[in-house]
């Protein structure tokens, strides 16, 4: 089998001191091969974000080794992130906070094809126009929304944007951390569908971070439980959810199963 | 905005827009007018602002002397005029410098944390266990009186203002989602700064600054009143509503014109202020 994407190892990170010393993460351990949408599930506080800012090096690990494409990455500085965020792109939380308010839409995607794509010098003003509108076209938005305010999008529309704005670079990976946990019902389902769409057609893996475990189930090839910093299980989707062994994620299921009797 | 309005979204939204649009190039307009009067003052003035007259000794506003005369018999008007310069220019310079020095020191110790941030901060907390005043006195005594030498004494306190908001609103803004999808667009450490953070804590700072204007015009002319700042002859507004403070009861024009037209100009400044904090929002702006 060829080699993981990523590889995360006894990976480690502590908030605080002293007293009030947070173990946000503890010793979790995974790896993605390409191609595959792997799911992270566990509560609220459980340590999901963070392991996203390890990964994405937005934060430092205290322990441990990341491995993204074979070279570890734990330890990169400056130039070298830059080299991993063009193989390597996160879609957040909040769409509309995770663009820059006074920026519009078109100019943030730019920033990342200049940044990490294209040579800018090299490049026309037409020629960058259109492939911002090709981006926001291959993520089901109008090019008149390159010219638009994040605040003038719907939290929906704004999730496109920022998906567009990820896969500008082509990546190997594409972490989204609770992407659609901001958002309604309908607008989830269509991003899921969009997202499921992108891994095929641009053959990427997926880490599909999410405290929704009937969700993840739903997409995801494989899933890692997350509890208190601690990975409790992992595996085939089908073997978790079929037979769980940890009772964490017994519970997690029994909520699922509580909350589809309850509609 | 869904509480009961009248007006539809889009028409309330056009409605505000324009009125945000059009005050703030209202006061823009106003703001230069006023700044190219100070300019041009020496060659507008009606009388010698410096001409002394024995026997016209406080004469009260008439059609020569529009805002009458003061203790020396020089025209007030004209040296209203002639104060502008000094006391838009000087108070101008200097909250754009300190602005900017303040503006800078702050977003980097916001930013970088560690001794930078230390030392700096430290440095502020001393400064700012002095009253403002007290230590402009100090500075100036020790250096010495002179326009420049008040500037400077005002200055080294000045900055700390700046370098405080801009401080604690980098370190909340930092943690911001927006700001960790700007790194991951591969942004540099100098353009997350002045591109993504500055633009969005810029309108704070630029309301401190039209404050401090007044504020900074009222420290060179309490300066200047203690001769530690502008010498004499020379007009300013401050040093003129000083020097009428004794005539108050029969000549109450000497220090009512230059307070009255320092007054106007610093409501004019905050205005700007206020206005172009709002130009700035695209909140409320949206100008597409
Ligand atoms: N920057 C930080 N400083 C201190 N504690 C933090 C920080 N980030 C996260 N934590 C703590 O780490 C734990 C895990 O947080 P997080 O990774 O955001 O969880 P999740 O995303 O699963 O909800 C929480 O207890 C949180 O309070
Ligand atoms: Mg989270």
């Amino acid at each position: 089998m060829s080699q993981p994407i990523l590889e995360v190892h006894n990976i480690k990170k502590t908030f605080g001191k002293g007293k009030y010393k947070i173990t946000a993460v503890d010793d979790v351990s995974f790896q993605i091969m390409p191609g595959e949408v792997l799911g992270l599930v566990g509560e609220s506080g459980s340590g999901k974000s963070t392991i996203a800012k390890l990964i994405t090096h937005l934060q430092k690990v205290d322990e441990g080794n990341i491995f993204f494409d074979g070279k570890d990455i734990s330890n990169i500085k400056g130039k070298a992130c830059l080299e991993v965020y063009k193989e390597m792109q996160m879609v957040f939380q909040d769409p509309v906070g995770s663009f820059n308010p006074r920026m519009k839409i078109g100019e943030a995607i730019k920033e990342t094809l200049c940044h990490l794509c294209y040579n800018p010098k090299a490049m026309s003003k037409a020629h960058m126009k259109e492939a911002i509108v090709s981006l926001l076209k291959q993520v089901g938005l109008k090019s008149e929304y390159a010219n638009k305010y994040p605040h003038q999008l719907s939290g929906g529309e704004c999730q496109r944007a920022a998906i567009a704005r990820a896969i500008a670079v082509h990546p190997k990976l594409l972490i989204c951390d609770e992407a659609t946990s901001a958002l309604d019902v309908s607008a989830q389902a269509q991003i899921i569908e969009l997202l499921m769409e992108l891994e095929k057609s641009l053959d990427m893996a997926i880490l599909f971070i999410s405290h929704d475990l009937a969700l993840v189930s739903c997409i995801c090839d494989r899933i890692c439980v997350l509890y208190k910093g601690q990975e409790v299980e992992s595996g085939e989707t089908k073997g978790i959810i079929e037979a769980p062994k940890h009772p964490y994620t017994k519970k997690l299921l029994s909520s699922v199963l509580q909350v589809d009797i309850g509609e | 905005m869904d509480e009961v309005k009248i007006l539809p979204m889009e028409e309330k939204k056009k409605r505000s827009l324009n009125f945000v649009k059009l005050r703030f190039y209202l006061l823009m307009v106003i703001t230069i007018i006023l700044i190219f009067i100070s300019i041009v003052a020496p060659y507008m003035v009606p009388n010698d602002p410096y001409a002394t007259d024995i026997r016209g000794r406080n004469l009260p506003p008439s059609q020569e002397f529009l805002f009458g005369t003061d203790s020396h018999g020089r025209c007030v008007f004209s040296r209203v005029l002639i104060g502008a310069r000094t006391s838009i220019s000087a108070a101008l310079m200097l909250v754009i410098i300190t602005f900017v020095i303040g503006t800078t020191i702050g977003i980097v110790c916001g930013y970088y944390g560690g001794w930078i941030d230390n030392l700096f901060m430290r440095i502020a907390d001393i400064l700012l266990a002095f009253p403002d005043i007290i230590l402009g006195i100090a500075v100036a005594g020790i250096i010495g009186g002179g326009l420049f030498n008040a500037m400077l004494a005002l200055g080294l306190t000045g900055w700390t203002q700046y370098a405080r908001v801009a401080r604690s609103n980098v370190l909340t803004m930092k943690e911001d989602t927006f700001i960790q999808a700007a790194r991951l667009s591969g942004n540099s450490d100098l353009r997350l700064l002045f591109r993504h953070i500055l633009p969005n804590i810029i309108g704070v700072l630029v309301v401190i600054a039209t404050l401090q204007i007044g504020t900074m015009m009222m420290g060179i002319a309490g300066l200047s009143f203690l001769g530690l700042g502008v010498q004499v002859p020379q007009a300013e507004w401050g040093s003129m509503v000083n020097s009428g403070r004794s005539y108050l009861q029969i000549a109450p024009w000497i220090s009512l014109f230059p307070g009255l037209v320092m007054m106007v100009t610093i409501i004019i400044f905050n205005l700007f202020g206020d206005a172009l904090r709002d130009f700035l929002d695209p909140r409320i702006n949206n100008s597409s």
